[in-house]
């Protein structure tokens, strides 16, 4: 019985490899305590597509664990793999027993591995390969259970598909999911499943609400703890009856390691579900449908005017393939003219089962007025638990019907939907536009460096200007030093425009020509207003630096100005006093552009 | 140099507009196109409006619309992606992105982030790179404005300018790194969409290095450096790897 089950656990769909493979088997120690165990390991490995063995017959031991494990080697684009299996043997009884050779028929070719001799000896004897079991740990054999550990990432995973149940009828849902068992020090980034073909199966993905996997409760198996990740749900509707075997699935790791990670493959053994026919004989009008469904038919009221279409609904709800429910029968319906008739199904798989509700609306207009039924609708469908077909029936609503006006009848209202119900679930539509910008970075483009250039230098100046503003409040030498030329240059102006407007009368003004060089240099020197005598500004001139033909220049200008002011003339050319601006201004803006007397 | 580009730019100043004009009137006919469902014209008419260098959200969006139709979901992710990356918020780009996925192979299992990240990533995407420019330097404008009237003006010096300055400054600093985060991201960082159906991932820049693992259409990756028909590219997770850049196209 059990060779049986081992055997049938190893039948993998044998393809075909062009190279040669090898077969190896070996035993982790020939003597052994009646209370411990053998492990007992056989290793095929060839290119991509290698068999499984035939087991030998083992009965002489107790098998207390298996493992199976793939490893998919691709350097460099070509790929080799190898098969391991592994099988945790516990003697029965003491004595000397033989592992027979495995075989593998390939291509023509019987490969066989070497028998191994295993002496049994009583519990007590023992002790000493105990303790050496216990020193060699690492290498314990349920540590290669599952998987080698990887050279690069230690981690152990395989794959199993797990189907809940494995005999079906045709048409019952089966849900399957591709679980990765997975234990390592480093984590998983991303998984992903490789189903075979499910031939013979209508498959419906299931999908989960947000795309995440959540793991499941840890397992421990062979003495791992596995972390348990359901990673993609199916259901199955078997097409036709018979044996199936969903071929081994394979699910594709992202392992993350010290060095950005590696893909590996996890494989499953393959799953066989038996398929069961639908018993015979089969009912007329079966409508095909195999699960547990109930059916009901509701209208929105029962008083209607012969005018007004009648919104009948009925909807057949429950378990199994929903997209599959055809149109219950329907009944006798002469008394009404059926409008229009759609269907809308809503599905629900998170559960990994299919369940939900088709929904077939039929819009009727009555053809006479008065009391009118509508009889039961009626729905075969096949029960795999009660292992019968069963018919449901709706029940049956009675109407009463207004009768209606000729005008009226012209003019048939139709019942609007109350709820809304989304149906699918589509992209939303394209964007329309009335005018058509293309899209400008404003960093690429250089603007945003240009407004911040900018604005920086407004806020520049505008800081300049407080600090200079500041500096001229606190500091009044500074603050006289500096406004000297314009406090001149404002006076000199005014000046002008007196002359202009002075009409032959020029006395005053030649009265305000001294101040307003005198003024000036006593600003420009920071001398007190006390001091404004010649001699002492040219010597303070002379000892900012100021050139001795400048100096003499203003003593003799002063002097001309004096002379005009004080002789007794009293209508002075305009023409002289002309000169005497222009000399006043050229004296002043080259003492003003003198190095000495520069702030 | 750029004298020349202006002058350029204003002698084609009239049949830019033209041209602007024609451009709109493609783009409405290829709506009315996609209107009647088909697909295969209307991206016709989008494509070649986007080699003219046009830059557009609705434009990428259409396109994006066009390959999800023609079941195309890896560049119907690069195009969403694209129109994502001038508008990030729009609930359209982002509805249809994440219908895209779905139909993706690659599923990837996502990487854990702390509520932190999550919220930074959230603020990032709040606004545009160019609004956050342009709120960076308004609010640039007002901490120089209020600043200066503050220290300028007599009559202004009061404490609620200097509260408003003080408010600017912090909201200057906090946004303006933001759009420095922003801009590094959509200026300096690439990225791209697989739009092979199937690629491999090498770990050099040749085929004859080994396969390190392989990417369907739609998954995106950072491009980080390109060497001859060859790009260095890495994935959200830290894998990286070499790739052909005829087996991908920029976002």
């Amino acid at each position: 019985m059990k060779l049986k089950l081992i055997i049938l656990f190893l039948i993998f769909g044998l393809s075909v490899a062009s190279a040669e493979i090898t077969l190896k088997a070996s035993v982790d120690k020939t003597t052994v305590g009646l209370n411990q165990s053998v492990n007992y390991q056989v290793v095929v490995s060839g290119d991509q597509n290698t068999p499984s063995p035939t087991l030998p017959d083992l009965s002489e031991f107790a098998i207390q664990g298996r493992g199976h494990s793939t490893s998919v080697t691709i350097v460099n684009g070509s790929m080799s793999s190898s098969k391991i299996f592994n099988y945790v043997l516990i003697p029965k009884k003491e004595g000397e027993f033989t592992i027979p050779p495995s075989v593998i028929n390939y291509k023509g070719q019987i490969y066989k591995t070497a028998s191994f001799k295993i002496k049994v000896v009583p519990a007590s004897q023992a002790p000493q390969q105990q303790r050496q079991q216990r020193q060699q740990q690492r290498q314990d054999p349920l540590d290669q259970f599952f998987n080698q550990p990887d050279q690069q990432t230690s981690f152990r995973a395989f794959a199993k598909v797990a189907v809940n149940r494995s005999y079906v009828y045709v048409g019952q849902q089966v849900p399957i999911v591709a679980k990765l068992f997975f234990s390592g020090n480093f984590g998983l980034r991303s998984v992903r499943t490789v189903w075979p073909t499910l031939d013979g199966f209508l498959s419906e993905n299931v999908q989960t609400k947000d795309h995440r996997i959540r793991p499941e409760k840890p397992q421990v198996v062979g003495g791992v703890k596995y972390i348990v990740y359901p990673v993609e749900k199916k259901i199955l509707f078997p097409l036709s009856s018979g044996r199936k075997t969903i071929a081994d699935t394979k699910i594709e790791m992202g392992i993350a390691s010290f060095f950005g990670g590696t893909r590996k493959m996890a494989n499953s053994q393959p799953v066989t579900i038996h398929v069961l026919p639908l018993p015979e004989p089969q009912p007329q009008q079966f409508s095909g449908s195999v699960g547990q469904f109930s059916i009901s038919a509701t209208t929105k009221s029962t008083r209607y005017k012969q005018n007004e279409g009648v919104g009948l609904n009925v909807v057949v709800e429950g378990v199994g393939n929903i997209k599959a429910i055809e149109k219950p029968i329907l009944p006798d319906l002469s008394n009404f003219k059926i409008y229009k008739s759609t269907s809308t199904s809503q599905i629900d798989t998170m559960s990994g089962y299919m369940k939900g509700k088709k929904t077939f609306e039929f819009i009727l207009t009555p053809l006479k007025s008065g009391h009118l039924v509508i009889p039961p609708f009626k729905y075969i469908y096949f029960d795999p638990n009660k292992k019968r077909y069963v018919t449901l029936r709706s029940k049956s609503i009675s109407l009463s019907i207004q009768a209606a006006s000729k005008k009226e009848m012209q003019n048939i209202v139709y019942p609007v939907q109350d709820d809304v119900r989304l149906m699918n679930q589509d992209i939303s539509y394209i964007k329309s536009q009335k005018k058509f910008k293309s899209y400008k970075s404003l960093y690429s483009s250089g603007v945003a460096l240009l407004v911040l250039i900018l604005e920086s230098f407004i806020f520049l100046l505008g800081l300049g200007y407080y600090f200079y503003k500041r500096r001229m409040e606190s500091d009044i030498e500074y603050a006289r030093k500096s406004r000297a030329y314009v406090r001149y240059k404002k006076h000199y102006n005014k000046l002008l425009k007196k002359i202009e407007k002075s009409n032959g009368d020029l006395n005053h003004i030649i009265g305000e020509m001294e101040p307003l060089v005198l003024n000036y240099t006593a600003d420009k020197l920071n001398i007190p207003g006390s001091h404004l005598i010649l001699d002492k500004i040219i010597s303070v001139l002379k000892n900012a630096g100021i050139k001795e033909e400048i100096l003499d220049d203003l003593s003799s200008l002063i002097e001309d100005i004096q002379m005009l002011k004080y002789s007794s003339i009293n209508n002075h050319k305009s023409e002289t006093i002309n000169d005497l601006m222009q000399r006043v201004n050229s004296t002043v803006s080259r003492i003003e552009s003198s190095k000495g007397v520069k702030v | 140099m750029r004298l020349r580009k202006i002058f350029l730019l204003i002698m084609l100043l009239p049949f830019m507009l033209f041209a602007k004009e024609a451009t709109i009137t493609s783009f409405n006919k290829a709506n009315q196109i996609y209107q009647k469902n088909n697909y295969n014209q209307a991206l016709k008419i989008y494509l070649k409006l986007e080699n003219n260098q046009y830059k557009n959200v609705a434009l990428y969006y259409n396109i994006g619309n066009c390959y999800y139709k023609l079941e195309d979901f890896g560049r119907a992710v690069l195009y969403y992606e694209k129109a994502l990356h001038i508008s990030p918020k729009d609930k359209d780009i982002l509805k249809n992105l994440k219908l895209a996925k779905i139909h993706l192979q690659d599923k990837e299992i996502e990487v854990a982030s702390n509520p932190f990240a999550l919220f930074f990533s959230w603020i990032l995407n709040f606004f545009s790179v160019n609004a956050y420019i342009v709120i960076s330097l308004i609010l640039f404008a007002c901490v120089g404005c209020f600043g200066l009237s503050f220290l300028l003006f007599e009559s202004l010096r009061k404490q609620w300018i200097k509260q408003i300055f003080v408010l600017s400054l912090i909201l200057f600093l906090i946004i303006g790194s933001l759009a420095s985060v922003k801009i590094y991201k959509t200026e300096y960082q690439h990225y791209g969409i697989v739009t092979a159906s199937v690629t491999s991932i090498m770990s050099g820049p040749g085929d004859n290095f080994s396969l390190l693992f392989t990417l369907h259409s739609g998954s995106k990756l950072r491009i980080i450096k390109k060497q001859k028909d060859w790009s260095l590219v890495s994935m959200k997770n830290g894998y990286a790897g070499w790739v052909k850049i005829k087996d991908f196209e920029n976002i």
